[in-house]
């Protein structure tokens, strides 16, 4: 490849609207990672109050353990 | 913790995070259902349950251990598996997922698991599954995969625990059934796992894994997988005579042992491994010569689901008729 000249690094100057488009889609892909992390803390939490709540009815004697 | 990797394109950060798929793929999902599938045989064949949920929320945990055993797996491999036509489209060679992210998700992932195991079941069946993540992730896919053509025979412990933690987690315990079911297992790995290697074994070499057929040639692996059929079959009809196994599973063990013997011996007699690896990718892929292992391979697995599957209709769906031999379990 050869070395860029001072033209040529002027016109392969990046577009602004391209990577401002790229800029958008990596915080669009991030905050669906985000979310997905957060419905993931939920559902443990769920998994955990679920626990819980069917330990607590076996101690009580609600079912046979 | 240092990575193997240097200069695949796993070790570039990602370009995006990736998606939810990316994910799924680093969980291995089908190793991740055959690992599902023996623990639930495991917990239906123990005598003793736990509420359906909790059972549930166990099997849960079990293959979310197994996923991210799975990622810590592909996150320390990425450099041989960029290497390896069968695994160079995982997301960590790819680029989609970078090895700190692979890392990150197998290490939460498995403390998440062993303690939800440990919550839902009991502290037996959460340290087995935590010991048995350590055993692939750490003994198995850093210690041994690189270094020694037994890889896969001390390895396969760590795909035999999950119908023993299914045990643990209905019973509290490992008695000698369960033991039985763990050895299945860890017998059936070699054959299995050689029997794809013969095949495959450019892959392995071009990646320098010391797989049977790379470091001791194709002859001495069509061998061992007749010695290692030899020893799984009996252990597989084993459960018939403590009892676990009743006559649905005699026929299982029985007749699809025997199918197994005969493929095996068919590979034993063959040439399969002589020509180098398929061109192809693809699991299946096979050139001429190497189709009696491709074979093996294949009916391999079905063989396994087939022992379990006998298990779980006689243990879940009441199809259980005893032979008379052992004590009822």
């Amino acid at each position: 490849m050869s070395e860029p000249t001072v033209q040529d690094a002027s016109k392969t100057k990046p577009d602004p609207s391209a990577e401002e488009q790229a800029r958008r889609e990596f915080v669009k892909a991030r905050d669906r990672r985000n979310k997905m992390i957060a419905l993931g803390l939920v559902a443990f939490a769920a998994l955990l109050f679920t626990i819980t709540a069917i330990r607590l009815y076996q101690n009580t004697g609600g079912a046979a353990g | 913790m240092t990575t193997p990797v240097s200069s695949a394109p796993a070790d570039a950060a990602t370009a995006a995070p990736a998606e939810w798929g990316d994910y799924l793929a680093l969980m291995k999902p089908r190793v991740m259902t055959l690992v599902v599938f023996t623990a639930f045989a495991g917990y239906v064949a123990a005598p003793g349950s736990i509420h359906p949920v909790m059972a549930a929320i166990a099997i849960f945990a079990l293959a979310l251990g197994a996923g991210a055993a799975g990622a810590l797996n592909m996150a320390y491999d990425a450099d041989i598996d960029a290497r390896m036509r069968r695994t160079r489209k995982r997301p960590v060679p790819q680029g989609k997922v970078s090895v700190s992210d692979a890392y990150g998700f197998g290490i939460v992932g498995a403390a998440l698991s062993v303690i939800l195991m440990a919550l839902s079941a009991n502290y037996v069946a959460a340290g087995l599954l935590a010991f048995s993540i350590f055993f692939y992730a750490v003994i198995y896919t850093m210690g041994l995969k690189r270094r020694t053509p037994q890889n896969i025979v001390i390895g396969g412990a760590a795909g035999a625990f999950p119908p023993m933690i299914g045990w643990a987690a209905a019973t509290g315990s490992i008695s000698m059934d369960a033991v039985i079911l763990f050895a299945i297992i860890f017998l059936w790995t070699p054959p299995h796992s050689w029997a794809l290697a013969l095949y495959k074994s450019g892959d392995y070499a071009d990646a320098s894994v010391p797989m049977m057929p790379v470091a001791k040639g194709a002859a001495r692996t069509r061998l061992e997988i007749l010695i290692y059929s030899l020893i799984l079959v009996p252990f597989a009809v084993a459960p018939v005579f403590t009892g676990l196994g009743g006559a649905l599973y005699a026929v299982a063990s029985v007749g699809g042992g025997a199918l197994f013997l005969f493929m095996a011996v068919r590979v034993w007699q063959s040439k399969a491994g002589e020509a180098g690896s398929a061109e192809d990718g693809a699991l299946y892929a096979v050139r001429k010569g190497d189709r009696h292992a491709r074979d093996l391979f294949a009916y391999s697995i079905g063989y396994l689901a087939l022992l379990f599957a006998a298990l779980i209709a006689e243990h879940g769906l009441g199809a259980h008729i005893a032979l008379g031999f052992g004590g009822a379990s």
